[in-house]
């Protein structure tokens, strides 16, 4: 008689080849017309990564804000005219991908894109401020925005008041691999850097932060 | 000076506190279903508000089995129970199985308004081929939770029944249960159900004959 079982923790993960299940990948064209459908709660702030839908689940404050304001305007110094820097508006980096970050920088004005998305070989500079959304920026967003080729993609780390400079995307070399950024750089909050497509301006980290407490603390969320 | 760090290429996991997977309520998943969001809806499962896709069509002897088993438990069981096969069982907000087999108390009739839950059923078998690491793990946590007393996989590669019985609580979360005995029988043995204590069953009277056999 009698074999007991256990299921183990790694038997919970679904998208593994052979197991006959996957959990099901929408496109770009299926997820909007899902919105369209009016199937989501307009509340709710999804963007699709990879063909999975994922919601944010936090809600934006008030350093968030700043801090995309900042970087927006910073990159209007330095990419100046005949660019559109753009806040939280629709990304179509690949056919499963469409997302929203936080400032993105493309050539032209507003007025070439009044009906469609940027995509991603339109990319000059894509910047997400990362507070509570770190691991998903560093991860998932990296690979997304890897894979789409974006060149110069920058992660503005809040808390620890630096900046994550992601450039040399790969693309996955097989089914099994992902795409990555070959070289990630920190950079402190003293120190400058050009973005790629405006290599005749500085910015300098700290210009995209809130000040800084003068007792020397970074500011409460 | 600024340093190097190595490319962090791990993804988030679920537990990310910024963001995470969408979830569908059951009410959510019908209406896109009719207003024609899938283009292959009859593959979908909603399990904890994740859409599971299953990835190939049935083949002989996940279908023989179902049937086989369906056919077996309306014997066993008898009057006042009917057997369902692939067919939803109503659980709760996010989550809808559709288990391969359901014995349910009362008639067929009695479900002509409404779907069966987890209270209606007397038995759950799921038939697994590929999909046993599915069964074992998110059905068998699914089941549980649901209050499903007599849960069984009829694993066709190992030609055996694996019968998980006696829900206990799970340390940490008050609404999580789980199976605490997991029992494999192979199919030259018995098993008899929860509910029909005075007969029990061939385990190879579930399963498809073996290929190699003549």
């Amino acid at each position: 008689m009698s074999v007991v079982l256990h299921a183990t923790a790694e038997e919970w993960d679904l998208d593994v080849p052979g197991s006959g299940v996957r959990v099901r990948k929408w496109t770009v064209a299926e997820f909007l017309a899902a919105a369209e459908m009016e199937l989501f709660d307009p509340t709710e702030r999804l963007e699709l990564i990879g063909g999975d839908i994922i919601e944010r689940m936090t809600a934006q404050d008030a350093p968030h804000f700043l801090c995309i304001r900042l970087a927006a305007q910073a990159a209007e110094r330095a990419f100046g005219p005949g660019h559109d820097v753009r806040q939280q508006g629709p990304f179509k980096v690949s056919d499963e991908d469409y997302v929203e970050p936080d400032v993105l920088v493309v050539a032209g004005s507003s007025l070439d894109y009044a009906d469609r998305v940027p995509m991603a070989a339109e990319a000059k500079l894509v910047i997400e401020v990362a507070d509570t959304t770190l691991r998903l920026d560093r991860g998932r967003k990296a690979v997304t925005y890897a894979r789409g080729g974006v060149a110069d993609y920058w992660i503005l780390n809040v808390n620890e008041r630096c900046l994550e400079v992601h450039r040399e995307p790969v693309p996955q070399s097989d089914a099994s691999s992902k795409a990555t950024y070959r070289s990630v750089v920190r950079y402190t909050e003293t120190e400058s850097l050009s973005a790629l497509a405006a290599p005749q301006s500085e910015i300098t980290v700290a210009e995209l932060l809130p000040p800084s407490k003068s007792d020397g603390s970074t500011s409460q969320r | 000076m600024s340093v190097t760090i190595e490319p962090n290429l791990r993804l988030e996991e679920a537990e990310d506190t910024g963001a995470r997977p969408y979830e569908w309520t059951v009410a959510q998943f019908y209406r896109a279903i009719r207003a024609g969001a899938f283009e292959y809806p009859e593959r979908l499962e909603l399990l904890d508000g994740e859409i599971i896709e299953h990835m190939a069509p049935q083949e002989t002897p996940h279908i023989q089995a179902t049937l086989l088993t369906a056919q077996c438990l309306a014997k066993v069981f008898g009057n006042g129970t009917h057997v369902r096969t692939q067919t939803p069982l109503d659980i709760c907000g996010k989550t809808e199985p559709e288990p391969d087999v359901m014995v349910v108390k009362g008639d067929l009739r009695d479900y002509d308004a409404r779907k069966p839950a987890a209270s209606d059923v007397l038995l759950v078998v799921e038939v697994a081929d590929a999909t046993l690491r599915l069964d074992r793990a998110r059905k068998a946590a699914i089941y549980a939770r649901a209050g499903i007393r007599d849960y069984w996989i009829v694993n066709l590669r190992a030609r055996t029944l694996e019968v998980y019985r006696d829900l206990r609580p799970l340390q940490g979360d008050p609404l999580a249960f789980g199976y605490e005995s997991i029992t494999g029988y192979t199919e030259d043995e018995l098993v008899t159900p929860l509910a029909t204590p005075e007969s029990p069953i061939r385990v190879a009277d579930l399963l498809p004959a073996a290929k190699n056999k003549s």
